[in-house]
């Protein structure tokens, strides 16, 4: 009896082990909205960028930066937390142009998550 | 470094469940006259449990660290991260908790323990098990927060009753064949048991139960993401689980009481009994690394999003940027209830009210301000923030759980920001 359940707790050890597969997406805190919106073309230059996530985030190991066209940094100041799920980021004034925002966030569940968003700044009169 | 999360994982919930496990078996479930170094043994083997949870649970930091540096974490970003963030402060006090916990159980576990200090540690050990909840994804939902932690926590407890209860209880029966102890003992224990086992699966199924409508939400979600995937897999293993619990409840029970009254073969009825045991006992330990891969796993309910991070696809949300699509409310509505019209707002901060009903498509709304997206809402109350000065328009819509459609349902209401 001892030396099956042996086996049996052997088997429970090589399927702990086999749980490194790869398909699965191991992250937990999205953007579900964000300012302005990922894809968004806008006219008024936007003075911050604001992202609401799918759940609360730890600020001190949290970041945003918003990258011009030719990849210059157009974020400044730190990141502020405007709600438990939601940070914002100050802005340099914008030229018109498409933006990428880079984000990565710790989640309270721990998960460390990141992707980037984007929008354009169209010409004026546009 | 996923597998190693899980790995460690699966690892900390069943070193707890073992702890737990031993010690209601010490204190709880032997009944008086069992041998005092059987005690011993199972209070050595809590104290063992405990330690390697302090050794999994010192990695999980490590890991921790090395997801966030991506890399080898450094000692700076450690104590930052164990002073500056809610789940390093819970891994402070649990593990200085287990800690202490480990000190007590060595004391105890060097000396002849009455089964009332047994039970005074066992009852010291259910924090430990239930805190792990202020780390898990119950923590981080938007809405019922003490529910879910709450019921998480429960869960956790009645995991640990019924599987790790089952470790003790295959170890005392294990050991009482080995030491050929009159079976009426071995039958008296099983007998306890089931009744710790019996409370400990109506509480998981309900616990259980709430967890997954939170975390999954629909039975698209269950079937059609990883998360629910897994759950199901849980179940299923939960079900063969409940199965032969069901039948150490209703048939061993009754064997062995029958081999006690001279009816049956003792030592036919013995093994019987140890096997269903092991089995039902392996069975809990697959269930822990399910667990474990779950933990690692990002909710059911967060699938939308997660695809669109994934695939990096615009939403469209705002009116003015690009075409929306609106559905009939379909028994949705919502009603703004703060800010009232024409109030005036000293700061930039406004807090919002509402009464949102979801109907058949609703699940949250979206608060825009002039036309602009400010956020959602699921729960009836949140603050807009950063409004600039001036008169604005507030809108509320219903929207359906993808966030892209919106129903024909709204309110609107003007206020001023001085």
């Amino acid at each position: 009896m001892y030396s099956k359940f042996s086996i049996g707790l052997s088997a429970v050890l090589v399927l702990l082990a086999l749980q490194a597969r790869g398909p699965f997406a191991w992250a937990h805190a999205y953007p579900a909205v964000s300012v302005p919106n990922n894809g968004a073309t806008i006219k008024e230059p936007p003075r911050e960028v604001r992202i609401q996530f799918t759940e609360g985030i730890e600020i001190a190991f949290s970041e945003i930066t918003v990258k011009g066209p030719n990849g210059e940094v157009v974020s400044q100041g730190k990141l502020r937390r405007l709600t438990d799920d939601t940070v914002a980021i100050d802005l340099k004034p914008l030229r018109p142009g498409n933006y990428s925002v880079e984000w990565q966030v710790l989640s309270v569940d721990t998960h460390v998550t990141d992707g980037v968003l984007r929008f354009t700044l169209a010409e004026t009169g546009k | 470094m996923v597998a190693l999360e899980a790995t460690i994982s699966a690892i900390s919930y069943l070193t707890l469940a073992l702890l737990l496990g031993q010690l209601m078996t010490a204190g709880f479930l032997l009944p008086r006259g069992e041998p005092a170094e059987l005690r011993r043994s199972l209070t050595a083997w809590a104290l063992g449990a405990l330690l390697l949870f302090l050794g999994a649970y010192v990695l999980v930091l490590f890991v921790q660290g090395a997801k966030m540096q991506r890399g080898m974490p450094s000692s700076e970003l450690l104590w930052r991260y164990l002073t500056m963030t809610q789940s390093g402060q819970v891994w402070i006090a649990r593990a200085t908790y287990g800690a202490a916990l480990a000190l007590l159980t060595w004391m105890l576990a060097q000396r002849k323990s009455s089964p009332n200090a047994i039970r005074f540690l066992a009852i010291l050990a259910l924090p430990l098990v239930a805190s792990r909840s202020l780390t898990s994804h119950a923590v981080a939902v938007r809405e019922d927060r003490i529910w879910v932690v709450s019921s998480d926590a429960l869960h956790l407890l009645a995991t640990a009753f019924w599987a790790g209860g089952l470790i003790g209880l295959w170890r005392v029966c294990r050991l009482a064949r080995k030491r050929n102890q009159a079976l009426a003992r071995t039958e008296e224990i099983v007998k306890r048991f089931s009744g710790l086992a019996l409370g400990s699966v109506a509480l998981l199924a309900v616990t259980g139960f709430y967890q997954s409508w939170v975390h999954v939400g629909s039975l698209e979600t269950l079937f059609n993401t990883d998360y629910g995937k897994v759950l199901l897999f849980k179940l299923l293993l939960f079900s063969v689980m409940l199965g032969f619990g069901t039948l150490n409840f209703l048939s061993t029970r009754r064997i062995l009481a029958r081999a006690v009254g001279g009816n049956e073969n003792g030592e036919v009825a013995r093994n019987k009994a140890l096997r269903r045991i092991s089995v039902e006992t392996f069975v809990g330990l697959l269930i822990f690394c399910v667990t474990g891969l779950l933990t690692v796993l990002p909710p059911g309910i967060h699938a939308v999003h997660q695809a669109a991070a994934a695939t990096g696809q615009a939403k469209s949300l705002t009116t003015t940027e690009t075409t929306k699509r609106f559905l009939p409310a379909d028994g949705a509505s919502v009603k703004i209830l703060a800010p009232q019209t024409g109030q005036l707002f000293a700061s930039d901060k406004v807090p919002l009210r509402f009464n949102l009903t979801k109907g058949k498509r609703g699940h949250h709304v979206h608060a825009y301000v002039d036309g602009e997206l400010m956020g959602m809402f699921q729960s009836k109350a949140g603050t807009l923030n950063g409004l600039k000065p001036g008169r604005h328009l507030l809108e509320l819509r219903v929207v359906a759980e993808d966030h892209q459609t919106e129903l024909d349902a709204f309110d609107r209401v003007e206020f001023v920001v001085k």
